[in-house]
């Protein structure tokens, strides 16, 4: 095969839905994958039914929580549906995520207790946009349960990408062990008007932000194929650029912009991907 | 970058403007309007979409993204890779198979709304895993070996 990789570049992987039921499929790629550190792979959950697929693979790959241990799977994202039904099929026979030992054990180095109760009863409070106020308040998170979902799947996914649609994105991620002296969430306390909380644990960092949705020109949008694809793209050539890019607040935000700015050019563009993402944004 | 999922061509058809909308729904029969050919897919979107923005950084990343996806052997596929090398896109991670290409044809009513449709998207179910890593990690095998 032609060879074009240059030595040193991050190697990452997306799976998108395939048959993640095949046992194969664990041993053979998501385990050599683990024993790397350096490596990054993405799941994106596609559609509802396919949503679950990566569920028994992650979930076999689950550990102990042991120091700086990080999650089998770097990165999803999910939209709210994807997720409360990948939340559900965890939590069902036989996979019973949340009362597994090693699910715990991560979660128990959270730390949450009433002070995050009360942040994220604060963030809820907070409009979704600041510039439409129509669109109501960040409610869902405690009302619906988002929060809660993307937290009890942190054991699996290190960090997870919540596509809100027109309520904005959320973000939940955990950092853990080492990677938190080279955080810039390390010095950072939960704050409202910067729609983020913190919760500092044991050898563990939480965090959970809303980035509040572009405004879009009604009649712009030409077609909304692929939208969530570009999002998706966007995020990558961002971690393949700045790998480190959610272990910072200002490079999270960056990245996570620039993905929204890709999805409302592919809204605006009758093609599936839009072809002006060509043009340096 | 190794990306993992579908590649399709999308067949879409929007019904020209009628006076009466409704005629067109249920009437079992043709009506004028425009059919047009676009390359979709989940994986194949987004590995357009990360090469778009990764080339716009710097030429560099030419070759940097890697779809790994199932096509048949079929003018889908001809059309699939023409169309990707049109946009400068990696084809070496297409695998051939005996299944055909995914398409998926969408019928569209004239304000653009999803009137009905068919996906026929075997050929991406067939890969299992152990093919694609291996395949995949064959394709970057030096890469692997570098970390």
């Amino acid at each position: 095969m032609n060879m074009t990789f240059k030595v040193g570049t991050l190697l990452s992987y997306v799976w998108t839905p395939l048959k993640f039921d095949n046992s194969v499929l664990v041993r053979y790629s998501l385990a050599p994958l683990s024993t790397k550190t350096a490596d990054i792979n993405y799941s994106e959950p596609t559609s509802v039914i396919k949503s679950t697929a990566i569920i028994p693979v992650a979930n076999a790959c689950l550990n102990n929580g042991d120091e700086g241990r990080r999650s089998p799977v770097s990165f999803a994202s999910p939209n709210l549906s994807e997720l409360a039904q990948m939340h559900a099929y965890a939590q069902s026979d036989p996979w019973n995520l949340t009362a597994r030992p090693n699910w715990w054990s991560t979660i128990d180095k959270f730390s949450l207790g009433s002070e995050f109760r009360t942040d994220l009863e604060q963030l809820a409070r907070r409009n979704v946009s600041d510039e439409s106020l129509t669109k109501g308040t960040l409610s869902f998170l405690t009302e619906k349960g988002v929060a809660q979902m993307a937290i009890n799947l942190l054991p699996l996914f290190q960090n997870i990408v919540i596509k809100c649609g027109g309520l904005g994105l959320v973000v939940a991620l955990r950092i853990s062990g080492r990677d938190i002296t080279r955080s810039g969430w390390a010095k950072e306390r939960s704050n409202a008007y910067g729609r983020y909380i913190v919760a500092h644990g044991k050898g563990e960092l939480l965090v959970l932000q809303h980035f509040a949705p572009h405004v879009v020109e009604k009649g712009s949008i030409v077609n909304v194929t692929g939208a969530g694809d570009s999002l998706v793209g966007s995020i990558l050539a961002s971690l393949i650029l700045h790998p480190d890019a959610f272990l910072n607040p200002m490079t999270l935000a960056k990245c996570i912009d620039d993905a929204q700015q890709s999805a409302v050019l592919t809204l605006q563009s009758p093609h599936a991907v839009s072809p002006s993402l060509s043009k340096r944004l | 970058l190794v990306i993992i999922g579908s590649a399709a061509i999308d067949i879409s058809a929007k019904v020209t403007p009628l006076s009466d909308k409704d005629v067109f729904l249920g009437s079992h029969s043709t009506f004028p309007g425009t059919v047009m050919l676009e390359l979709g897919g989940v994986g194949r979107n987004i590995a357009e979409a990360t090469h778009r923005i990764l080339t716009s950084n710097s030429q560099d990343w030419l070759s940097a993204t890697l779809l790994v996806s199932v096509v048949g052997v079929d003018p889908f596929r001809d059309l699939l890779q023409n169309k990707m090398k049109e946009i400068g896109m990696r084809t070496d991670g297409l695998i051939a198979s005996g299944m055909q290409t995914a398409v998926c044809n969408m019928v569209l009513d004239p304000d653009g709304a999803l009137v009905g449709g068919v996906a026929d998207m075997d050929a991406i179910q067939s890969l299992d895993g152990y093919e694609v890593s291996n395949d995949s990690l064959d394709l970057c095998s030096s890469d692997l070996t570098s970390l």
